[in-house]
């Protein structure tokens, strides 16, 4: 211990008095160290984290969305599950002036939160004896609502809260944190008395289905089960559950699912990161240990063994990396802090990041692990050196050919590893260039788009929404500044669309569930104009176009080619397969194609209806989009003052412009290039360092050569062309070695391209040309040195 | 030990440096016996062999063929960490170049093989207060080598070899890179220790220098060619001038 304390202290000496070098080589691994730090703690807190719910390794989910009355039938046949539930969210308005103020609250059915194991914080949660005909209008509530609106009264239970749709009992309070998986909600109430319909709709897979799997059931027993029930169900209800599956997934891989790949894929490249700033501190250890070789042998000859001197040397390693760490918590926590703020619309959970503890250790774990594997190959070398040699007077350190070569190879795969790097960053970066030129299909500038949900009560009449809506149109058109204003359903880029079973008058019989699916919207008559989406064919939709008039609507082309194969749908009739009695719905025009499920999406179907001839009693919400030169914030208001003379009761919700909504389309793209691409540059930027270290080195290694060829005749261009033509042969063998490297690993980055083939050759050109252009430069500099050598000092020099 | 027994015996020894397809002979078969407590100079022209003899008897190097016994063991074909050892116990070196390490202050340059052997702090600190002051230089303690005249440094290096009462001290050329007062203010620190005990094997080209000892061996092209007793020495030499 006394020995190592001593080693330490020698240690830190050394680099003390050594600051350039310490200084690169700590901000070095910093950087390595930082990325891995911040990476790390995101998937930490993404991935590894468990769900904050009771034992959530027995927690599933049902991939598509659920119907009550299935969800119950689960839980009564299931011999594996404890029981199954869902939820859903749902707004929750509160009565105020000038406007109503809207709360993320959500449906649950039966005992959805019990099954979370969540325990409340005061009174109790809701439960099976709140989900049923008639029962009480009661609510859980958050703690921040417990305290905002309720004052942190500890005898909240039992207190009634008025909202716009009515006066509920406060039942329950939930523990601070408490967030469901998929949803942000403050206020929690039972299904069946807010939306009796959709209770009993068997049909209406409307719920986020959860499962909690009984103690010692594999997912595959479960799965299992869940088949042998959606059999029964098919059986008894072909027309809602025909071919319907309850599949089944660990709620927690279900949550991560979509963000896991691209994850995966900056922790890998933040690994490379780490290894090339590694790689240029080996190189910074080898050119020490080059000058340290007299030191090694001396102690050597005064009986340190081999061990032992590699020990000195892997203290040294070890406390340079343990900077390094030190460093990098810093760098992490500042790389953390621009993690989360591009990437929390996309991944939620970034919010809670935190370098807790686990973190810490990881960073200890991997600086330590650096300082010890980076450290070992110069210790190696230094230890392993004869003695004799190097005790001699006037003993030069020599540079044997082989450490030369490691140091060159060292250098090889750094380039190699950024080449790697630069070329996934360089596919998405094309990819999102060629995402960003697919036309929409209509015209998302200037166009401001925001809710309106209309409460049941009393909106419960269509006739009196449409005028509603019709009411808040018209005023918004006189708006100064608004070109045109309409509603719709659904808007283009808006998640959680589901399409709907349609069947075509003519068409030979389907057997029920297998219906062609649609995209159905309910618009204003001004819709396409407003969002200008040509009309191809046909007739738009018009004021005749009126409740009580033949039911009318738009298709789109791709409905065109896919539902009527191509042929003349004007004049046709469809008709929703589960409405009861049948509507049938002429079609009047053909609309151009939308990309509304984002610009990488194939087109679906769709048919536009009239928002008068609605015939959906559950719709009763509708978007509004303004074409406007106005700026938003000066609109928004005006259109909240508008909707409040309307209908004080009813919010403004989800402002937001449309090309917002289109960029939120492919954010996570976003987000993943932006991440890659920096630590790309990283890399590029270390591999630079690492190539003009090594050149640096190795002309000051040679001058006397470099001198002796001077002498002898060569040039000044002689001698730069001699350095230059060795960087670039080291900077090629690692292009083409990173070339074939970005080849092998196509298929990780394969899922996330869009219009470019994960081989691109002009991606790859283009890297392979920047690497080029980099080692050039990093080249120059040793080169330039090495042609200013001056031949007489450098001879006598030695 | 026995007294009969030589502190170092090398039998046939020999040394071949193979570079590319050249094969050199430094040593071509050494026999040779140092007693405990002797004084012996190693001589000779340059590229004789002197040097790398050193490097072998002070296990730097290893021995291509004979044999070579310390107190009647075996050495020649120890592994790494028992020549490291026999290094840090028994032998005592003096560089020409001093060899001290810029990094480390005077006392820790002399604590430095004890610290090697292991030995507890205090114990260490006893002994190179004591190492230093015998050589004068207790008063630079604090010092970086840097700091030192070449004179002052070599005694440091004296001291760092004496710091663990090795069984020998070997000495390379250790005036060489000293002025002629320097220089014989380290042999007289030789010599002193030589008469408290120390058995000293230096190797010189200088023949003022190779007189302080009491016998001097000379070699030329890797063989011994004269084995002399310091009288006979000093009449060759004086022969010889």
């Amino acid at each position: 211990m006394d020995t190592l304390v001593q080693d330490l202290r020698y240690a830190a000496r050394r680099l003390g008095r050594a600051p350039a070098f310490t200084v690169a080589a700590v901000a070095t691994l910093a950087l390595g160290i930082g990325a891995n730090t911040a990476m790390f703690s995101v998937v930490r807190a993404v991935l590894l984290r468990p769900l904050p719910y009771g034992e959530p390794d027995r927690l599933l989910r049902i991939r598509r969305g659920s119907s009550a009355p299935d969800l119950r039938d689960l839980t009564e046949q299931s011999r594996t599950a404890e029981g199954f539930a869902g939820y859903r969210p749902q707004f929750f308005d509160v009565p105020g002036e000038p406007l109503a103020e809207r709360l993320d609250g959500a449906l649950v059915t039966g005992d959805a939160l019990g099954l979370l194991g969540t325990r409340p914080a005061l009174g109790r949660v809701l439960t099976a004896a709140d989900d049923h005909v008639g029962a009480e209008k009661v609510v859980v509530v958050s703690d921040g609502f417990w305290r905002q609106r309720l004052g942190a009264d500890p005898g909240a239970v039992g207190r009634t809260f008025r909202f716009v749709t009515g006066t509920y009992r406060v039942v329950g309070v939930l523990p601070a944190g408490f967030e469901l998986p998929e949803a942000k909600a403050d206020v929690f109430a039972s299904q069946w008395p807010e939306s009796p319909p959709e209770a009993e709709a068997r049909g209406a897979h409307t719920l986020l289905g959860l499962a909690r799997l009984r103690p010692g059931v594999t997912l595959a027993q479960a799965q299992a089960d869940a088949d042998a029930i959606a059999q029964r169900l098919a059986a008894l209800y072909p027309v809602e559950n025909r071919d319907r599956r309850f599949l089944l997934m660990p709620l927690h891989d279900f949550i991560v699912q979509a963000v896991r790949p691209a994850l995966l894929l900056l922790f890998g490249a933040v690994g490379f990161v780490l290894l090339i700033a590694g790689v240029n501190v080996v190189n910074l250890l080898l050119a020490r240990a080059a000058d340290r070789q007299r030191e090694m042998a001396i102690r050597a000859s005064l009986g340190a063994g081999r061990g032992r001197l590699l020990r000195q040397l892997l203290v040294e390693s070890v406390l340079l990396a343990s900077a390094g760490g030190l460093a990098g918590l810093l760098v992490g926590s500042w790389a953390l802090g621009i993690i989360v703020a591009l990437g929390q619309d996309q991944i939620p959970a970034l919010v809670s990041v935190r370098l807790d503890p686990w973190v810490l250790a990881f960073t200890a774990g991997i600086s330590l692990l650096t300082g010890v594997l980076f450290g070992l190959a110069p210790g190696l070398q230094a230890a392993g050196r004869s003695v004799a040699p190097q005790l001699k007077e006037g003993a030069r350190s020599i540079d044997a050919p082989g450490r030369e070569r490691v140091r060159r190879l060292l250098v090889v795969s750094e380039v190699a590893l950024s080449v790697v790097l630069l070329a996934g960053a360089g596919l998405l970066l094309r990819s999102l260039h060629h995402l960003q030129s697919v036309d929409p299909g209509f015209q998302p500038e200037r166009l401001l788009t925001f809710n309106l949900t209309l409460p049941m009560n009393p909106y419960r009449d269509i006739p009196r929404r449409t005028l509603f809506f019709e009411s808040v149109l018209d005023r918004v058109r006189a708006l100064p500044g608004v070109s045109s204003a309409a509603a719709t359903s659904e808007l283009p880029f808006d998640p959680g669309k589901v399409p709907q079973n349609f069947v075509i008058e003519g068409e030979p019989p389907v057997e029920p569930g297998r219906e062609p699916e649609v995209m159905s919207r309910g618009v204003s008559t001004a819709y396409l104009r407003t969002l200008g989406i040509p009309l191809r064919r046909g007739r738009g939709l018009d004021a005749t176009d009126a409740a009580g008039a033949e039911p009318v609507g738009i298709v789109n082309e791709s409905a065109v080619r896919t539902l009527f194969h191509g042929g003349d749908p004007l004049g046709r009739r469809v008709a929703w397969a589960r409405a009861t009695p049948r509507v049938w719905i002429r079609v009047v025009g053909v609309a151009g194609d939308v990309r509304g499920d984002g610009l990488d999406a194939d087109d679906t179907p769709a048919l536009y209806t009239p928002m008068a001839q609605e015939p959906r009693p559950w719709r009763t919400w509708m978007n509004v989009v303004v074409r406007s030169s106005v700026s938003p914030a000066a609109l928004t208001e005006s259109i909240k003052r508008e909707v409040g003379q309307v209908d004080k009761d009813v919010p403004v919700t989800h402002v937001r412009a449309m090309n917002e909504l289109l960029a939120g389309s492919f954010a996570g793209r976003h987000f993943t290039l932006a991440l890659l691409g920096a630590f790309a540059v990283v890399a590029l930027a270390l591999a630079g360092i690492g190539i003009y270290g090594v050149m640096a080195y190795a002309v000051s290694r040679r001058t006397r050569e470099i001198g002796l060829r001077m002498a002898l005749g060569a040039r000044a261009h002689d001698v730069m062309g001699l350095v230059l033509s060795q960087t670039m042969g080291v900077a090629l063998v690692g292009i083409g070695a990173g070339l074939g490297g970005a080849l092998a690993l196509r298929r990780i980055v394969a899922s996330m391209l869009f219009g470019v083939g994960p081989g691109d050759p002009a991606t790859l050109l283009m890297v392979a040309v920047l690497l080029a252009l980099v080692a050039l430069a990093a080249g120059y500099v040793p080169a330039r040195r090495a042609a200013r050598v001056d031949p007489s000092v450098a001879l006598r020099a030695e | 030990m026995n007294a009969t027994v030589p502190l170092i015996r090398l039998e046939g020894l020999t040394k071949v440096f193979y570079t590319d397809e050249v094969e050199t002979h430094a040593l071509a078969g050494i026999h040779l016996d140092i007693a405990q407590g002797e004084y012996v100079a190693i001589s000779g022209p340059s590229g004789c062999g002197k040097s790398t003899l050193l490097s072998i008897l002070g296990l730097l190097d290893t021995p291509t063929g004979g044999t070579y016994t310390i107190a009647g063991d075996p050495v020649q074909d120890l592994d790494l960490g028992k020549r490291a050892r026999i290094r840090n116990r028994d032998v005592g070196f003096i560089f020409q170049s001093f060899n001290l390490i810029g990094d480390l202050t005077v006392f820790e340059n002399v604590e430095l093989p004890l610290t090697y052997r292991g030995m507890p702090s205090a114990e260490r600190r006893e002994r190179v207060k004591e190492a230093l002051e015998r050589v004068g230089m207790g008063h630079r303690a604090k010092h970086l080598p840097s700091q030192l005249s070449g004179g002052q440094q070599q005694r440091v290096a004296v001291a760092r070899a004496i710091v663990g009462k090795p069984k020998v001290m070997l000495a390379d050329e250790p005036t060489g890179n000293l002025d002629s007062k320097n220089g014989e203010a380290v042999m007289d620190l030789l010599r002193e220790l030589h008469r408290a005990g120390s058995t000293i094997v230096m190797v010189t080209h200088d023949p003022r220098f190779a007189r302080h000892a009491e016998r001097t061996i000379n070699l030329f092209d890797g063989r011994i060619v004269e084995d002399l007793a310091a009288a006979e020495a000093a009449t060759t030499s004086a022969g010889v001038a």
